[in-house]
């Protein structure tokens, strides 16, 4: 029967630890969380940027006002040169104004740096039938270990068991996606200022 | 400039672009193309209330977001 004295450092306490949900918790994390915000975008742009009109969404539009100034044509060369303020108003989708994009999970880093000792001293019994239960690690992911074993006579076993793991996980969002890129591209081209005579007011124009 | 957008300056054979934070735009504040020159602002109450409505609800949003960063010590 085997005899054993053993003085043993278990990592962590835990033979059983899962390496792999150890890593990829925080990575399921910023996945879930991206994955609700971009279903609550969804939600926010049909709620705020659209309004619906039978079964169709048109955008809501801001009025904004453009103010520049422009040099006033004189007749009399050696006069001194005039501006004046023209003011223009122009349409704007609401859409184009929200940074939408700022509602993800830009980064995610996750750096692991472990190290696992197992050291053991075993005494064995010369027996035939002896069996030898030595503590071992445990985990999903490989690494480099270096084993080390001495044997003095032929009944003392003493070994040691050390494993450095680093694991280097870096996420970064999507960029946005095409669809609603172009919705933004063609809202921004299509921006026409109306332009109005200086003092006056237009009623605003929803589209 | 928090949450800086930005948009194609609209004046007339510009092709500059106006950098601009909607959050200031609810202060009043005009922003300039630094192409031309040209400023632009909200026209009106009705546009005000209504950038306001929407960029209170997104700011509630990034908040949840926030909160759930914070609890992965996400970033």
């Amino acid at each position: 029967m085997a005899d054993l004295p053993t003085g043993s450092l278990k990592p962590g306490g835990s033979n059983s630890l899962d390496i792999e949900s150890l890593i990829s918790a925080p990575l399921v994390a910023a996945a879930t969380a991206n994955s609700m915000m971009a279903r609550e975008q969804a939600k926010f742009i049909l709620d705020f940027c659209f309004a619906k009109n039978g079964g169709n969404y048109r955008p809501v539009m801001i009025a904004m006002s453009l103010s520049r100034s422009e040099l006033v044509p004189d007749s009399d060369p050696n006069a001194k040169p005039r501006f004046r303020q023209v003011n223009t108003t122009f349409n704007l989708p609401l859409l184009t104004i929200i940074p939408l994009n700022a509602l993800a999970v830009t980064k995610a880093t996750v750096q692991f740096e472990m190290e696992m000792t197992n050291q053991m001293t075993e005494t064995t019994k010369v027996d035939s039938k002896s069996q030898v239960s030595a503590p071992k690690l445990m985990g999903r992911i490989s690494y480099d270990s270096s084993e080390r074993t001495q044997r003095s006579g032929s009944r003392d076993q003493k070994g040691s068991n050390s494993s450095s793991l680093k694991v280097n996980i870096n996420a970064e969002q999507l960029p946005i996606p095409t669809g609603m890129a172009t919705i933004l591209e063609l809202y921004t081209k299509a921006i026409h200022p109306i332009e109005q005579p200086n003092g006056k007011k237009n009623k605003r124009k929803n589209q | 400039m928090k949450d800086a957008q930005s948009i194609p300056c609209p004046a007339p054979e510009c092709s500059g672009t106006i950098l601009f934070s909607p959050y200031e735009l609810l202060e009043g504040t005009r922003f300039a193309c630094t192409h031309c020159g040209a400023a632009i602002q909200l026209q009106d109450k009705e546009s005000t209330q209504l950038v306001e409505a929407s960029m209170n609800r997104f700011g509630q949003l990034k908040d949840g977001l926030d909160k759930v960063k914070k609890a992965n010590s996400l970033s």
